[in-house]
């Protein structure tokens, strides 16, 4: 019983896309100064950029980070190319899991492919389907189509906190 | 080549964690920018920058950055915050060139955490060798080539994030990416969005959702659907025929939390018509526009003198590209009678 509130309670707050706060709505006169309102962003300690990683058979690949935010602060980066990533090969039928490399909730999510030769993401495709583990801390995916490809995961922490693109270069055989 | 080394991923372990699964989550696309955390600034607030000591950029970045400031204040469309280069002071600072806070991969980076305070941006320089490629920005290069990033863009995009604004959501085909500027990959020459210099239509949404419109004439960004009420009176609502009353009409957005900063505002310069009916009837007849109340924001008035009975009502039908949803009042009747003798003095009926 206990696991299936806490996935309802992660179902629910998957359920809220782009919306990071509850806070009250102000309703300011066109012609007055309003002062800044806080959102909802509780203080707590540094989070790690929130890279992501595949899980393999024998531990994990972790991907290369491109842009993303975490608690206010963020970089951004181009399309990253296959040539510049880290390689996994897969099975034809084979899904992957991913997963953030601090083991932190997925809120949101969307995947990416884009074929070898395009190093500027200009022919990306998404990947259907997709879904999370019972504690919304994996996204299994897939299978994916033979090819070699740029695989996208961007992916949001749970807790709000922030988001990243990891990129990794995929084969499928 | 691929420089790392490959992995090969082994299917029954996969296979055992896809057996219980949730299913949701997709990243909803094509809506108003998302929101980053942190505080807002104020509304048109002026936020004065100032180079980083020791990393200051070179003219050709400098001038591009503060067009990109310039931008950001100049299409915002919104009472989002301004930004200027100011004076030695000033407590934001933009870096140019090693360290920075940005990633491995990343070309310009932000921080906002101190907002409504002050902020810091970097930027990597030009020549800058990442594992992707080596940085060229278009503006320090004698000769403009494909591959290289427009400096003022990429700079407009970390004012967005200063601003509030999270990473645009693009449709999978990225066919919209125009729509924002504030985006997940940063496009190089020649490549569609490469060059932008002003906000796209669902930055200036998030930012109309946190900071509102600039006046209530102003028209709501197209990525938006925002929703309206609409109210109707008669300042009197039974009179003699030859008679007249003034309809009144109070046009707004709706108070849903939704809306946020948006919510329960009067929507002035809009076409607003009024329409009767023969009481009882399924179809309704325009009289005419209701005119812009000249004293009160939202208000739209029309004076007639109607001959018969009619049930009457306010029609508010947007403009195409004006991100508003049209609403109707509710109907209001207005009772006219015949009359004779000294009682018709009175243009009111009793």
């Amino acid at each position: 019983m206990a696991l299936l509130a806490l996935v309802g309670m992660l179902a629910a707050a998957c359920a809220a896309p782009g919306v990071q706060s509850a806070e009250p709505s102000s309703t300011p006169e066109p012609s007055a100064t309003v002062a800044p309102i806080p959102l909802a962003t509780a203080v707590q300690s540094p989070a790690p950029p929130p890279v992501a990683e595949i899980v393999t058979a024998d531990g994990s690949v972790e991907g290369t980070l491109g842009t993303y935010t975490i608690d206010g602060r963020g970089s951004d980066a181009p399309w990253l190319p296959f040539s510049s990533l880290p390689g996994i090969d897969l099975d034809a039928g084979q899904a992957l899991t991913i997963r953030f490399v601090d083991g932190v909730g997925i809120g949101q999510w969307q995947l990416l492919l884009a074929p070898e030769s395009d190093t500027a993401g200009l022919a990306t495709r998404g990947v259907d389907g997709g879904s999370l583990g019972p504690l919304a801390d994996s996204l299994t995916v897939g299978p994916l189509p033979a090819g070699r490809w740029v695989l996208q995961a961007w992916l949001f922490r749970a807790d709000e906190r922030g988001d990243g693109l990891t990129y990794w270069a995929v084969t499928v055989r | 080549m691929n420089r790392h080394p490959r992995i090969r991923i082994a299917g029954p372990i996969l296979a055992a964690a896809a057996a219980l699964t949730i299913a949701t989550g997709s990243v909803a696309a094509h809506g108003p920018d998302p929101l980053l955390g942190g505080n807002r600034w104020a509304q048109d607030q002026v936020v004065p920058y100032q180079w980083r000591s020791g990393q200051v950029p070179p003219a050709w970045m400098a001038g591009a950055i503060d067009a990109a400031a310039a931008d950001a204040s100049v299409t915002r469309a919104s009472r989002a915050a301004t930004f200027a280069r100011g004076a030695g002071s000033a407590a934001s600072l933009i870096a140019y060139g090693e360290p920075t806070s940005c990633s491995a991969a990343g070309i310009a980076c932000f921080d906002r955490a101190s907002a409504p305070s002050s902020f810091k941006m970097w930027f990597r320089a030009h020549g800058y060798v990442f594992d992707w490629g080596t940085l060229r920005w278009c503006q320090g290069l004698a000769t403009i080539a494909d591959g290289c990033f427009d400096a003022e863009t990429i700079a407009l995009d970390e004012f967005g994030h200063v601003e509030i604004l999270g990473h645009h959501a693009n449709l999978t085909s990225g066919s919209d990416y125009l729509d924002a500027v504030v985006q997940t990959v940063s496009r190089a020459r020649p490549s569609t969005g490469w060059q932008v210099h002003a906000f796209g239509r669902c930055d200036t949404a998030r930012l109309q959702l946190e900071y509102d419109r600039p006046s209530p004439r102003a028209l709501f960004s197209s990525c938006l659907a925002i929703a309206t009420t609409t109210t109707l009176s008669a300042s009197v609502t039974s009179l003699w025929i030859g008679g007249s009353t003034q309809f009144t009409a109070s046009l707004r957005t709706t108070s849903s939390t939704e809306n946020r900063s948006l919510a329960n505002d009067p929507v002035s310069g809009r076409v607003v018509n009024l329409q009767r009916r023969t009481v009882g009837a399924l179809t309704w007849t325009s009289v005419g526009t209701m005119a812009q109340s000249t004293s009160t924001e939202g208000r739209y008035v029309l004076t007639v003198s109607p001959t018969a009975t009619y049930e009457w009502r306010a029609v508010f039908s947007p403009a195409s590209g004006d991100g508003v949803v049209g609403s109707s009042s509710a109907v209001v009747k207005v009772t006219v009678s015949g009359c004779s003798g000294s009682a018709c003095t009175s243009r009111t009926a009793p």
